[in-house]
């Protein structure tokens, strides 16, 4: 009888599998996180009961070397902070004030707020950036942080229409105007309320000054010294009675791809994030689908490896945790099409920042969707910083052009001994 | 209990895939057979937890996300449920279609979770037609395996009880 009502019953089960699989398209952070939960239990059930994985693993290990590299590599690490001295400003201005200056990456606004382009530059960093503080780029003010409430940062140029400048012209010690420099939406500033009965000068250096305090207070310099530009007369009407004067900044802008900002005491700069290495051992591609390329680590969550952390191979990025159970983590790796990752072009003393899409192994090399800034071919392309667990400065390799494709060719292989980075947390640095 | 024993299963299944892709150049979609070989089974005995096992075992094999082999395996079960009333489920024939529709169904959950840039696009393969034409293929010949094995043990219990029943007699 009871066989019989189950019979007559609906089926609702295969409506729910759909419902299940349907949400893991959805990307709302619960659900997201359930599903991760999922797979890594499934994850770990697999590694604790495949006797397969396990021989390989313990083949690997066996074949390691006693010792590995773990550190960035010192070239890389060396080549990053040249690029960046030009970026930071020179310590002894005192603009760093109780904090210090950390490099953020910049980019333009996205392109349906195509109008703000003018006014301001996206911070692209998922570290916090404080509010209302300078931004430079070397001596040169570009402007100033500003937190939108969706927590996203911009850097309000000192070029946008409405933007006024306390500034001095002039030759220092020589000859000064004090002015202010009004931002119109172009690149230049506008040089307005001169002093009268100094003459100006086309070249004439044009610097920031800091406005007033109050009576009574320490003087704290903020931006003052800081160099706005160069002066060039300005185009007005024939016949007009009086001289129009512009600031011209000596780099562009638009052309910038990092800016340096002050993070007061408490704010950590990005890049200067604490991941920790720690050796694990990578064993071969544990999947069935042998166009895609992974691998697999012997330590997972018990040892602070979650989704997201990088594995490197001397200094070279090998790929990224995908998912990570109890006692191993699966490794997407570079060669995988479609992996993805924020990265720096490292060209000619300059940083750019992209995202870097390989579209898979192409006999060696990795064939990825070109970076979207010209003279990229024999460009040095590293790991970008990120909260997942990423350090900055992990060696991808060198781009090469082959016809219309745009190769990699990638530093590490994936086999034997690697380092897995993770963020301190609950597991500690003991460990 | 059913789901644990599913995983079982699965990642059982999972294995032997793993080594028959590594040992011959073609292999069927074992997933997609067990799916079909479940859904065969009679509608009295309920087989959801035994396929959410077999989909959680087997997903960890694959580098797509456990939702999209569930999707699946949802739409599998949700085109081939309402067929078992519809069809003749002896026929190799409708076994063969339950297996290659089951193959299909889990084809197109991944193609739709990389329509939405969910997991990379692949370039079809030979393995992307055989497998699903193999699953065809292996499913009714399991499953008159399967009838044979059960027929023939049936009949060991049987020769058993009977020796038995001789034995006590004897003793008696």
């Amino acid at each position: 009888m009871a066989d019989g009502l189950r019979e007559q019953r609906p089926q609702r089960w295969p409506a729910v599998l759909v419902l299940i699989g349907v949400s893991g398209m959805v990307p709302v952070p619960v659900l997201e996180h359930a599903h991760g939960l999922i797979e890594a239990v499934a994850w770990s059930v697999r590694g604790l009961v495949d006797p397969v994985e396990r021989t390989a693993l313990a083949a690997s290990e066996v074949a390691a070397p006693p010792d590995l590299a773990l550190a960035l590599d010192p070239r890389v690490v060396s080549l990053l902070e040249t690029i960046r001295r030009r970026v930071l400003p020179p310590p002894a201005r005192g603009w760093q004030r109780e904090g210090h200056f950390g490099v953020v990456l910049v980019g333009a606004p996205p392109v349906e707020n195509h109008r703000d382009e003018a006014r301001e530059l996206v911070v692209q960093t998922a570290a916090p950036v404080p509010s209302g503080e300078p931004a430079f780029f070397g001596e040169q003010l570009i402007g100033f942080t500003r937190v939108h409430a969706d927590g996203s940062a911009r850097i309000e140029r000192i070029t946008r229409p409405g933007g006024r400048t306390t500034a001095c012209v002039g030759a220092p010690g020589e000859r000064e105007a004090r002015c202010l420099a009004l931002g119109d939406g172009s690149t230049d500033l506008r040089v307005a309320y001169a002093d009268g009965g100094v003459e100006l000068r086309e070249g004439d250096r044009a610097w920031a000054v800091d406005p007033p305090g109050r009576s009574g207070a320490a003087a704290i310099r903020v931006v003052g010294g800081a160099l706005l530009g160069r002066l060039v007369r300005g185009e007005l009407p024939t016949g007009a009675a009086r001289d129009e004067w512009r600031i011209v900044p000596p780099v562009p802008v638009e052309s910038l791809a990092e800016v340096a900002i002050r993070f007061p005491a408490g704010f950590a700069p990005p890049g200067e994030t604490d991941i920790y290495p720690f050796t694990v051992t990578l064993a071969p591609d544990p999947l069935l689908d042998r166009r895609r390329s992974f691998c697999r680590i012997d330590r997972g969550r018990e040892a602070g490896v979650l989704a997201g952390a990088a594995i490197s191979n001397g200094g070279a990025l090998i790929g990224r945790v995908e998912r990570s159970g109890y006692g191993a983590a699966l490794v997407r790796t570079l060669r995988d099409p479609g992996f993805r990752m924020r990265a720096l072009l490292l060209q000619s003393g300059t940083a750019v920042a992209f995202d870097l899409v390989a579209r898979g192994d192409r006999g060696g090399f990795v064939e990825i969707a070109p970076p979207p800034c010209p003279g990229w071919e024999g460009a040095l392309v590293v790991t970008a910083a990120s909260p997942d667990g990423t350090p900055e400065g992990l060696l991808f390799g060198a781009l090469e052009r082959h016809g219309d494709r745009c190769e990699l060719l990638a530093a590490a292989s994936a086999v034997g001994p690697a380092a897995a980075w993770r963020l301190p947390g609950a597991w500690g640095a003991d460990r | 209990m059913s789901i644990p024993l599913g995983v079982a299963l699965g990642l059982l299944l999972g294995g032997v895939e793993l080594v028959l892709r590594a040992r011959l150049p073609l292999a069927p979609d074992l997933l997609a057979v067990a799916i079909g070989a479940l859904l065969l089974q009679s509608q009295r005995r309920p087989v959801g937890g035994w396929i959410l096992g077999v989909l959680l075992g087997f997903s960890t094999f694959s580098a797509d996300p456990t939702a999209a082999v569930l999707l699946g395996g949802g739409i599998a079960a949700l085109l081939l449920v309402p067929m078992r009333d519809l069809v003749f489920l002896e026929s190799a024939w409708t076994q063969a279609l339950f297996g290659l529709a089951a193959a299909v169904a889990l084809r197109c959950a991944r193609e739709l979770y990389a329509w939405f840039d969910l997991v990379p696009r692949l370039p079809w393969s030979e393995a992307s037609f055989t497998a699903p034409l193999l699953s065809a293929l292996l499913l009714p010949i399991l499953v008159r395996l399967g009838g044979e094995l059960r027929r023939m043990a049936r009949r060991i219990a049987d020769r058993i009880d009977a020796w038995r029943a001789r034995a006590g007699r004897q003793t008696s």
